[in-house]
């Protein structure tokens, strides 16, 4: 019996020791989010036919109050099919300036798709369209259930798939032996209940993917064990659970990921795996050899964006984050955000003079905060992603790297992060375009790029420069901590910002900033005051007859006429654009007093007179540059003494180079 | 020895003839002046009365140079066109010009004279028209089947490249490579001038297929004078930039300096035309003598 009894405990000790041992870690004690969409996922991956084979185990909670009757899955690798998907009729057969490579087509294959108690709902999945009208688009599924889920139930689906990797050239795919795999498998859409974000009533918000769309997902827990050849070096979503050889050639890699709304996972056999350490936070970087020395420049523009969000925003939650490197060719795959894994990009041979490596690892790291902890709908409103990442991207550049210096430090060419997104915005061929607000696929003539990314950014900074960084900082921590994992739209922003600025500034800006956001965001008017002219007329002194003392005198020689001479001078300035904005008039007189005007922005022109002894010698509207989005900055000012220095010093610039080509030329000669 | 000393003679006579230097010099300044003049007012027009352009004195300023160009690109590309054909036309004179140099250098111990400069450009200028346009031919038709081959090459190695470091090495070699056989049309139809002036032949033809032979039977004694006498512009070039940002164009009083120092360059990059000249007759007047 005794000994019965000890068999017992040791076999007690031992189940509990395995069940821990083999459990995984948990990464949050509490959940940070919902947990709505949880896999568990198992991939092998073939290197010679470059397809992933998949068991996924789905669980879907159904958050509502709605009897759902059917599920809907993104398929995105299907838009790599042919050229008849959605995605490559809208591309032209590429992104980013790439092009797909012959023979590189990709597809993602449902196999089987099981209910927990072994209904098969394979035969009850059909492909829709909800964006567009075409049929031959396979990138979103539908699967009705005979079984609804009911309000607060889950339901639990076994998926068996298989995906055919296409060569990488947007974002994800191989090239050679390097592979990028992202949108891999089966994914759930977002089901909205009436009154999150836009929907009416309860309805799956699943959209095609688009040339110009990205992601949109819910929260969950991933566990993904990827097979793959033992000569890989791994990288993924999460943290690192366990390697397992097995005696094949092959060995399975291990991931835990909570609370995030995406899996990514990368290997190839060149990797270099470089880590380092910020606070709570372990940065991997996976180089490719040939740049291993560049590699500091990940590690350092990580830490000043984990440091810059961490003091501005919010807490990065995570206990990782993986910068990978993409392979030459490849290069497709760059500058791409997924939770805790970010792929930037890097040249071998190019400096830091060209500060693009430190750019997107800033910009794509940055991106954990909007599209990863917040958690936008990307398809339906970009600019709350890249826009909001761009404006901070654009901080932290300057800050770091230099206002001036921020991009592009060469000697005698020097641009910075804000001044290129100005640039991008106010050299539109055509900034009137298309709203800011606008669906991603929807911007069918253009501009989604600069609009989405810039113009967001550069409104972002006029809100910051008008309300001061102060009361921006304590809005942008508001909206962040109230919304993180919420899935927030842009009613849920304004509402932030209009709660918080009048805290700070009280009716200043009005009632609430509604007015701001409807000309910069829902309009497409644009923003351009200037100094229309200056003028200095000279007082003619009085002459004739005045009463002085009771008594009528004559000025008429001159040494009856008041010898101190006055000017009537102004100063006028214009709206150009038909974006109002309040704004200032710095005007400036020879005898070096300022005298800094107000004005509210909204008539056509205003105009500023003064009698005074002193003559204007030049007015500036918005001197300090509050007004980001004007489109024209070199109209904003007038002198009566333009400075002709700079014209030579370009002058002579140019006469010194010319006389070198032509000099070149009598070679020829 | 011989490029020795046809580098030092080279040198000695391109410093002796500097009236002659100097009218070159002033033949390019009248060359560009037009554009330069229409670039200013380019400019006057486009910084306008406004007072941004005041930071452009101590930095370059990345905003106004974009407004500047959004605003203003119209004009400027009118003007930038222009070079196009003021750079054929001034070809064409240095073409007429190069009569003159060869004709005063041949004449090792007479004073310069402005007559028998214009008269050697007139006496040489359709013979030489000739050979530019045979040998500008030739070069168009060089250039164009050495970029197809150096394509196919630069295609070949690259196209399986694992590595942005073989696309980039493989991308100066190529351009190098390209360089090489451009380089050596243009010092053949050098050697076809001082031919043509020494012998004074009236077929170029001839004349032109005497200079090939002439190179590359002394390719290395001619390759080698002519690295030789390009280290001078080159290493004038290095100390030019250096001084370029040491300096800078941040004051009137720095404006000035600069311009002294640009236009001493662009003397100096004229005395380097009449040095290759210089240079190149003595070494073919040896070994023409040496044979």
């Amino acid at each position: 019996m005794r000994t019965i009894s000890k068999i017992m405990s040791v076999a007690v000790a031992l189940i509990f020791c395995l069940s821990v041992g083999f459990a995984r870690q948990v990464i949050f004690k509490d959940p940070l989010s919902p947990r709505i969409a949880n896999y568990k996922i198992s991939v092998k991956l073939d290197t010679d036919q470059k397809m992933l084979t998949g068991k996924e185990t789905l669980t879907w909670r159904n958050m509502s109050n709605d009897i759902v009757h059917e599920l809907q899955f993104h398929l995105y690798l299907n838009a790599f099919k042919n050229t008849e998907s959605t995605f490559m009729k809208e591309a032209g057969g590429g992104l980013r300036g790439l092009k797909i490579p012959e023979g590189g087509w990709g597809w993602l294959d449902v196999k089987s798709m099981k209910t927990a108690e072994g209904e098969d709902l394979r035969p009850r999945i059909e492909f829709i369209h909800p964006d567009d009208d075409n049929s031959k688009d396979q990138t979103v599924i539908r699967v009705p259930l005979t079984k609804p889920v009911r309000p607060k139930q889950s339901i639990q689906l076994n998926i068996d798939f298989v995906a055919k990797l296409p060569r990488i050239f947007a974002r994800t795919g191989y090239y050679q032996n390097y592979y990028m795999v992202a949108q891999w498998f089966p994914k759930i859409g977002v089901y909205e209940a009436a009154g999150q974000r836009y929907a009416v009533k309860g309805q799956w918000n699943c959209h095609q993917f688009h040339a110009n769309t990205e992601f949109y997902a819910d929260y969950g827990v991933y566990d993904v064990d990827m097979t793959v050849p033992k000569d890989l070096v791994v990288g993924a979503t999460g943290i690192l659970q366990s390697v397992k050889e097995n005696g094949d050639g092959t060995k399975t890699v291990s991931h835990h990921a909570e609370d995030v709304h995406d899996f990514a996972w990368t290997a190839s056999p060149t990797y270099v795996d470089l880590s380092e350490q910020w606070r709570h936070v372990k940065i991997r970087v996976l180089m490719q050899p040939q740049r291993v020395h560049q590699a500091e420049r990940y590690f350092q523009s990580a830490k000043a964006a984990l440091e810059y969000f961490h003091n501005h925003v919010g807490l990065y939650p995570y206990p990782n984050l993986t910068i990978v490197d993409p392979a030459y060719g490849a290069m497709g795959a760059g500058g791409m955000e997924y939770p805790t894994l970010i792929t930037a990009g890097s040249f071998w041979g190019i400096g830091t003079s060209l500060k693009f490596a430190e750019l997107v690892t800033v910009h794509e790291f940055g991106h954990n905060y909007w599209y990863g902890l917040v958690g936008n709908n990307e398809f339906e409103e970009a600019w709350m992603d890249e826009g909001f990442n761009t404006y901070y991207e654009t901080r932290i550049m300057d800050e770091v790297y230099g206002v001036k210096t921020s991009a592009i430090e060469l000697p005698g060419f020097q641009s910075g992060d804000l001044e290129s997104s100005r640039s991008s915005y106010a050299g539109m061929a055509n900034p009137k375009i298309a709203p800011v607000f606008t669906h991603a696929w929807e911007f069918k003539q253009g501009g989604y790029g600069t609009l989405t990314y810039q113009k967001t950014a550069v409104f972002l900074t006029t809100l910051e420069r008008m309300i001061g960084r102060t009361v921006m900082d304590t809005l942008m921590k508001t909206y962040f901590n109230r919304w993180k994992f919420k899935h927030p739209c842009a009613r849920d922003f304004l509402a932030t910002v209009n709660e918080i600025v009048p805290k700070f500034h009280g009716n200043k800006f009005g009632r609430d900033l509604n007015w701001y956001f409807d000309q910069v965001l829902y309009g497409t008017d644009v923003c351009d005051y200037a100094l229309r002219y200056i003028a200095n007329n000279e007082v003619n002194p009085i002459q004739g007859v005045v009463e002085r003392e009771g008594k009528k005198v004559t000025l008429e020689e001159k040494k009856d006429i008041e010898t101190k001479k006055l000017y009537d001078s102004r100063a006028v300035a214009i709206r150009l654009g038909e974006i109002k904005l309040p704004t200032s008039v710095l005007v400036h007189f020879d005898n070096g007093q300022e005298v800094r005007e107000q004005w509210d922005g909204q008539s056509r022109w205003v105009e500023f007179k003064y009698r005074r002894p002193e003559k204007i010698v030049w007015a500036t509207v918005d001197p300090d540059t509050v007004l980001v989005i004007d489109i024209n900055w070199m109209n904003n000012s007038k002198t009566t003494e333009p400075p002709t220095p700079p014209i030579w010093k370009y002058t002579l610039k140019f006469l010194f180079w010319l006389q070198n080509a032509f000099q070149l030329a009598a070679i020829l000669g | 020895m011989s490029v020795i000393l046809a580098f030092t003679t080279g040198i000695k006579r391109a410093t002796s003839e500097f009236r002659m230097v100097l009218l070159l010099y002033v033949v390019n300044v009248l060359a560009v002046l037009g554009l330069t003049l229409a670039f200013r007012s380019v400019l006057v027009e486009g910084f306008g009365a406004t007072t941004a352009t005041s930071s452009l004195m101590s930095e370059m300023n990345y905003m106004v140079l974009q407004e500047f160009l959004r605003e203003h690109g119209e004009e400027l590309g009118l003007v930038l066109r222009q070079i196009v054909w003021f750079s054929l036309i001034y070809m064409i004179v240095n073409t007429l010009l190069a009569g003159g140099i060869l004709t005063i250098i041949r004449e090792k111990d007479t004073r310069f004279s402005l007559r028998e400069f214009f008269s050697g450009c007139g006496t040489y200028f359709f013979r030489f028209l000739r050979l530019f346009l045979l040998f500008g031919i030739l070069l168009i038709v060089c250039a164009l089947l050495w970029i197809f081959v150096l394509g196919v090459l630069f295609d070949a190695i690259t196209a399986e490249a694992t590595s942005e470091v073989t696309w980039i090495i493989s991308f100066f070699v190529m351009v190098v490579l390209f360089l090489l056989p451009i380089m050596i049309v243009i010092l053949i139809a050098d050697y076809a001038k001082i031919s043509t002036v020494l012998s004074n032949t009236h077929s170029m033809l001839r004349t032109a297929w005497r200079a090939v032979k002439f190179v590359f039977r002394n390719f290395i004694k001619v390759i080698s004078l002519q690295l030789l006498m390009l280290l001078i512009p080159i290493v004038l070039f290095v100390i030019y930039l250096w001084l370029d940002l040491s300096i800078g164009m941040t004051t009137v009083g720095t404006i000035y300096l600069m311009l002294l120092l640009q236009q001493f360059f662009i003397l100096t990059r004229v005395w380097s035309r009449v040095l290759f000249f210089s240079g190149e007759m003595e070494l073919f007047e040896d070994l023409q003598i040496a044979r």
